[in-house]
């Protein structure tokens, strides 16, 4: 290639995307990542749910992405992904060798307006996005019910009578989505905090809770063949088109809303409901999300798109996927963008609501 | 149930899985000996490899890499004095001083039989409590939890050294530590400085190094030339494993404790070694050896930290719940190859179960035998002028404080904590105490609000919590009755003198500043947030009344309240601030050139305008430290800390 002929394509190429009306898949082919170095950047240690998707699909990428370029996995924990977020956002370059698994835990700072969150995941480019559903379940024997949306109304006469012993993290945590669902059920839960997961799930088996919840995929392998610890709803997926349905692998349990109007004959709705959709949009809808740096170019992110397509239908990769994240279907480019803007950006109506709840409840409000 | 544990013996014939696992042991020898890496980093590396593996290859491969870390990171803690991972802190504390002493040979020796025989007992009790412990784990509430760590909190009374209320303040100190960072209860940011650093508590591995190598190395340059007093290396073969057969029942008991510890919740493995130092003092009659060489002191760490990961694996492989860090990885590594610890493994794969307890014990025994082997090379190095060893210790301290969790913060703390620990050391304060403290600190501040959230004060009719309860009382009896005889050389020219007392007040002037700040801070929070740091600074607090009291009154005659090595007679070399100092430099100089030229030049600096040698030979020596460097980046995927300069141009490996 003389250079003028270089100079002419760049020109081109700088004219094609300045027409917003051509599909810049068109322009995937005259980007390149041969011989590149593409950094795949994890938020946590080696070994954890977000590390394991990620190396999940580290090899097939390399194989889809343009120019088959090596892809490292960088770990760079700290602050439930905080720490690398940042980095992500002041650092990354943004020619497509950089590219990040963000998680539930980075997005929530943002929504929940952490102190000291200088990064803005809505200015990233959004490729992908895992959804992992969310249950909430509970012991059946010591909160008097049956589970399984075998009979809502009767289960919720149970949970009123019971004692629910919930434990968690902290309160600004992705468990506020049961918090709050609880709450505004008039569900009368204490919560106990300072529990990671795993000692939560430990509590719940020990029967010193009697409430958790967890994603769906861990639900099952736990307590799919115990009839002792009984999922009561789910948080659904939102579909393509944007409406909330069932769970696909626990297709007999309500999701909230059907949970909600069973019980009370209406449909949930008000500022509590707001905040719930945001805490539903970060907790399942972008539990993991695969994210290029703000300022990427149009053709790169359809580059990765398809890439990324390409990889999860890969039979080896898609065999594996479920033990990750379950069966719940994967969004792409705009859909993943969209549950990006509602997972991490609040109204400040729903913000004001929601301090007063935290406040309420448990002495702490966002910053 | 027999059927099983053939048809895995019959796997581990096979060549593939035997080189797996050898792979395994190999590999976790390495990062043992590495100070800093240890089973977590080991799995990392594993990880893009296993998946493309055959479980009955991946599973032996890393199991064989967990159960041998705790192995090999012997040779650092015994002959550096750094711990090699955060199960052998308190092998640093006897180990060491033998190494010092010219016993490296007999102190290793004894340390892997320990190790042999606290690994095979741990696989073992895998063995038998896959069919019987899931009733004891699910025992274990909060409360009894939060007894646990009562238990091991109470060990710090024998450790406190020569005067019990400054290691209680130790202790204290440590407390006060871990109040830095996310509150654990309700994630709120304590004091962090405005730094994103703390968001997450200080690691445990940097408290760890600063508190053991650096003052450590430090002391070594100013008053040795070699580690080895003599210069001369023991024979000691025989003779450590006559010291274990002497001591076959201190190793049980410490197995014990190990596999119990690793398996229960509530303490995680990192104060195993700990408890069973503690143990080990508190059942002796003589105790005035201990810290100084005494062999019991690493018999009964290194078989509880081998045979915490059979206990660890009880919880992970049962109920699908890491025991501990690297459990965690583990796990992690598990799910990745498709296999899924829980009831389901138990049930229906029950030959995996005992492929993982036979690795186990085939790797303890090829692991101790390799180190065996190598031992008699590798002790070589304390005869070694230390002047040339001292840089890359450094190097090799600050590599590992960086593993935390890859932040320049990582290198702030070591440094600012290892000043803290110099002077700590100058002035008898227990640092043993300190690193107990904080290491349990979370656990005291979420167990006892879970205790009383859940329970009230109920929880004292529980049977385990009055058992517990009992037996910390015990081990606090024992600390009282029992206390060590008076310290030796009480002249006005030992270190007991009381004279020259300013230093001593100042350090203590510099610990009350860090109550009242931390004091200070618990106010700005609610309950959740601020009652932890509230209590531990009132505390810290209360137990600099009789401290200082204690020095006033005292103040007219040698007292073991007063403390300070300076007194005593000292080479004439630079002093342990020059030391310091040079650290301080060569993190600046990091800040402008990144970490990988920074202590480049600190090697090379060191070792010729210290070390006297040859220019091109401490050019090598800082060479052959960026090489290492590059090749542990290579595999691992590892940035180090960048500077001023990587900001403007983009420098090829291993410079980076």
């Amino acid at each position: 290639m003389t250079r003028l002929t270089k100079t002419l394509l760049a020109g081109v190429v700088a004219l094609a995307l300045s027409v917003p009306l051509l599909p810049a898949t068109a322009f995937a082919q005259s980007f390149t990542l041969e011989g590149k170095t593409v950094t795949f950047l994890v938020g946590f240690r080696e070994g954890g749910g977000t590390d394991r998707l990620t190396r999940l699909l580290q090899n097939k990428l390399s194989e889809n992405l343009p120019g088959n370029p090596r892809v490292i996995v960088l770990n760079k924990p700290g602050g439930g992904s905080r720490i690398a977020s940042e980095d992500f956002h002041r650092n990354a370059p943004n020619d497509g060798t950089w590219v990040m698994m963000g998680s539930t835990s980075g997005f929530l700072p943002v929504l929940l307006g952490a102190k000291d969150v200088n990064y803005d995941p809505n200015q990233w480019e959004a490729v992908a996005g895992f959804a992992r559903g969310a249950t909430m379940f509970g012991r059946a024997d010591q909160l008097g019910i049956k589970g399984d949306g075998a009979d809502p109304v009767r289960d919720f006469r149970g949970l009123k009578r019971a004692n629910v012993l919930f434990a968690t993290e902290t309160p600004l945590s992705a468990e506020m989505l049961d918090m709050v669902a609880m709450h505004l059920l008039d569900l009368n839960a204490r919560v106990i905090f300072g529990v990671s997961s795993k000692e939560a799930e430990a509590a719940l088996q020990r029967g010193e809770t009697n409430a958790n919840t967890d994603n769906t995929r861990s639900y099952l392998k736990d307590y799919g063949d115990d009839p002792e610890v009984v999922p009561v709803w789910t948080y659904g997926v939102i579909t393509e088109s944007g409406d909330l349905v069932r769970d696909p692998d626990l297709p007999h349990v309500p999701t909230y809303p059907e949970y909600y109007k069973a019980v009370t004959g209406d449909d949930p709705s008000g500022l509590g409901h707001e905040l719930q959709q945001n805490l539903m949009n970060a907790k399942v809808m972008i539990s993991k999300a695969i994210l290029l740096p703000r300022g990427t170019p149009q053709h790169i992110r359809q580059a990765y798109i398809e890439a990324v397509r390409k990889t999860v239908n890969d039979p080896e990769v898609k065999a594996k996927l479920p033990r990750e994240i379950g069966s719940m279907p994967i969004n792409f480019g705009d859909a993943t963008q969209r549950a990006l803007e509602t997972g991490t950006k609040m109204d400040p109506r729903v913000r004001r609501w929601a301090n007063k709840f935290l406040q309420e409840n448990f002495d702490v409000s966002l910053q | 149930m027999l059927e099983a544990a053939y048809s895995a013996l019959g796997l581990l014939t096979m060549p593939d899985t035997i080189f797996g696992l050898l792979a395994g042991v190999v590999i976790g020898l390495m990062v043992g000996v590495l100070p800093g890496l240890g089973g977590t980093a080991g799995l990392a590396l594993l990880l893009p490899l296993v998946i493309a593996l055959d479980p009955a290859v991946a599973l032996p491969m890393m199991i064989g890499l967990t159960a041998v870390t705790t192995t090999s990171d012997t040779f650092p803690s015994v002959l550096m004095g750094i711990p090699g991972t955060s199960g052998s802190q308190a092998t640093v504390l006897d180990g060491f001083p033998m190494s010092k002493r010219g016993d490296g040979t007999r102190a290793l020796s004894a340390a892997f039989i320990s190790s042999l025989f606290g690994g095979i007992f741990g696989a073992l009790v895998l063995s038998g409590a896959v069919f019987m412990a899931k009733p004891i784990i699910l025992a274990m509430g909060f409360s009894e939890q939060f007894m646990l760590v009562l238990l091991a909190l109470s060990m710090v009374g024998i450790l406190t050294g020569s005067n019990i209320w400054k290691g209680l303040l130790a202790c204290g100190m440590g407390l006060m530590l871990a109040t830095l960072g996310a509150a654990p209860i309700s994630g709120v940011n304590r004091a962090n400085f405005g730094s994103d650093y703390l968001l997450d508590p200080l690691p445990l591995v940097i408290v760890g190094l600063a508190m053991f190598a650096t003052p450590e190395i430090i002391d070594l340059l100013r008053r040795q030339t070699t580690i080895s007093e003599t210069g001369k290396l023991g024979a000691g073969w025989a003779q450590g494993l006559r010291d274990w057969l002497a001591n076959w029942w201190l190793s049980l008991r410490c197995s014990v404790i190990g596999c119990i510890i690793g398996a229960l919740p509530g303490l995680g493995g990192s104060v195993v070694d700990w408890i069973a130092y503690g143990h080990a003092v508190q059942t002796t009659k003589q105790r005035e050896k201990y810290g100084t060489g005494d062999v019991r002191g690493v018999i009964a760490p290194e078989s509880a930290n081998n045979a915490k990961e059979g206990g660890a694996l009880v919880p992970t492989i049962l109920l699908g719940i890491p025991g501990s860090g690297s459990m965690a990885i583990l796990l992690g590594g598990l799910i990745l190859i498709g296999v899924e610890p829980g009831t389901d493994i138990v049930e229906n794969n029950l030959h995996l179960v005992f492929l993982i307890i036979w690795s186990i014990a085939i790797a303890n025994i090829v692991g101790a035998g390799i180190c065996f082997l190598l031992s008699p090379q590798i002790a070589k190095l304390t005869t070694v002028r230390y002047v040339l060893l001292a840089p890359f210790m450094f190097g090799i301290i600050f590599f590992a404080a960086f593993q935390a969790t890859r932040h320049w913060g990582d290198l702030l703390a070591l440094l600012i904590l290892s000043v803290l620990a110099v002077y700590m050391k100058r002035f008898g304060f227990s640092r043993p105490a300190l690193l107990i403290g904080f290491v349990l600190a979370e656990r005291v501040e979420t167990s006892v609000y879970q205790t009383i959230a859940f329970y009230g004060f109920s929880f004292l009719q529980r049977p385990i919590v009055l058992l517990l309860l009992a037996l910390s009382v015990l081990s606090i009896a024992l600390a009282v009755f029992f206390k060590p005889n008076p310290p030796d050389d009480m002249t006005a020219h030992g270190r007991h003198s009381h004279q020259r007392l300013l230093p001593q007040w100042i350090f203590i002037g510099v610990v009350l500043a860090a109550a009242i700040f931390v004091f200070q801070d618990s106010l700005r929070f609610n309950q959740l947030t601020g009652i932890y740091p509230f209590v531990v600074s009132l505390a810290s607090f209360a137990l600099l009344v009789p401290l200082v009291a204690t020095m006033v009154v005292k103040r007219t005659a040698p007292h073991n309240v007063f403390f300070d090595t300076e007194r005593e007679a000292v080479p004439d070399r630079p002093s342990a601030e020059f030391f310091l100092l040079l650290l301080a430099v060569m993190l600046l100089v990091s800040a402008v050139l990144g970490f990988v030229l920074g202590i480049a030049l600190f090697i090379f600096g060191f070792l010729f305008w210290r070390g006297r040698i040859a220019w091109w030979k401490a050019i090598l020596g800082g060479g052959a430290f960026v090489l290492f460097l590059g090749i542990l980046s290579h595999q691992l995927t590892l940035r180090y800390p960048t500077g001023l300069l990587q900001t403007w141009v983009n420098l090829p490996w291993p410079l980076q």
